[in-house]
């Protein structure tokens, strides 16, 4: 995938809200807005979409937000010291990863797998930041 | 967000809201659960109920409530949640301290997630029924971010993460 890529990723509008306007009026992603069971969070590729984000909404209600592949490449996690014997660097990429119904899907995956919950906790919140950072691609329908 | 046909009121000790306490007298204006609860309906206090009504409803939430598989919200961490962000706003209260409303969520592993924006500061909580744990974010450096586990044995560490994020 080029560095130059657009990622979109489906924001939910209802249970566990995952934006939020704060008390100065800025709108805030929630780093659970990236929840991902297993610590990949998908993503879709946008000129697998025909660069029309309506098309990675989850449900009608969803917005969308935008990441750019590089952003996310260029981000490397802190040192994990948590196994005491083996520190461990995570280094951020996104790679393609099918799914029957859904050909753009693409995960953000680290380098080496997280040993623990902790990196990636940290993880979602780069990507709620630089969600927030670029804003609505699609706004949701309240 | 909520889910309930009755709302919610939090029977918390009347010390918790003493300024509320002090300025309702029992006998001439009703029972001082009454008062409690008035004020509850038009002051500040109103996010309290929100955010326990918010807490409540989330113990409905089945597995892959979010559609990316995650646990249903742990139902210990739910009750550990309510019982930690009134301890919380109690301490900041009576500090004399401002106080923002969090943002209530869960994550993929059942916890409870409190999140509070401040300009370019943002704190994340996670609750579970053994301990919470936090992460301190100042801008979108990954480096720049702090996490750790969360004493609620000592008060002076709730005061130490509030003026964090205020300052």
């Amino acid at each position: 995938m080029a560095d130059d890529e657009i990622l979109y990723r489906s924001i939910r509008a209802g249970r566990g809200g995952e934006y939020y306007i704060d008390q100065d009026g800025i709108l805030r992603f929630t780093s659970q807005a990236f929840n991902d069971k297993s610590r990949e969070p998908s993503v879709d590729r946008a000129k697998m979409r025909n660069n029309n984000p309506t098309l990675s909404k989850k449900s009608p209600s969803d917005g969308i937000v935008s990441l750019v592949t590089s952003e996310i490449r260029a981000e490397k996690v802190p040192v994990d010291h948590s196994q005491n014997n083996n520190p461990t660097q995570y280094i951020l990429d996104v790679i393609p990863k099918r799914l029957p119904d859904n050909d753009s899907h693409a995960v953000i995956v680290p380098n080496p797998e997280y040993k623990n919950d902790k990196a990636y906790k940290r993880v979602k919140e780069k990507l709620a930041y630089l969600a927030g950072k670029h804003g609505w691609t699609v706004t949701p329908m309240e | 967000m909520t889910a309930h046909n009755q709302p919610y009121i939090p029977a918390y000790p009347k010390e918790w809201i003493n300024p509320l306490y002090r300025s309702t007298p029992t006998s001439a204006h009703g029972s001082i659960q009454e008062n409690i609860e008035k004020e509850l309906e038009k002051s500040d206090i109103r996010w309290l109920k929100q955010v326990v009504d918010s807490l409540e409803a989330m113990k409905a939430w089945p597995a892959n409530w979010d559609s990316y598989d995650s646990d249903a919200p742990d139902r210990m961490a739910i009750e550990s949640a309510i019982s930690f962000i009134k301890t919380f706003y109690r301490i900041i209260n009576l500090a004399r301290s401002m106080w923002l409303p969090p943002h209530v969520t869960a994550s993929s592993e059942g916890e409870v997630v409190f999140e509070w924006w401040k300009k370019n500061k943002k704190i994340t909580l996670y609750i579970t029924k053994n301990d919470i744990s936090f992460i301190k974010v100042n801008g979108e450096n990954i480096h720049d971010m702090e996490d750790g586990v969360f004493s609620i044995a000592d008060t002076k560490n709730y005061m130490v993460l509030w003026q964090w994020l205020l300052s």
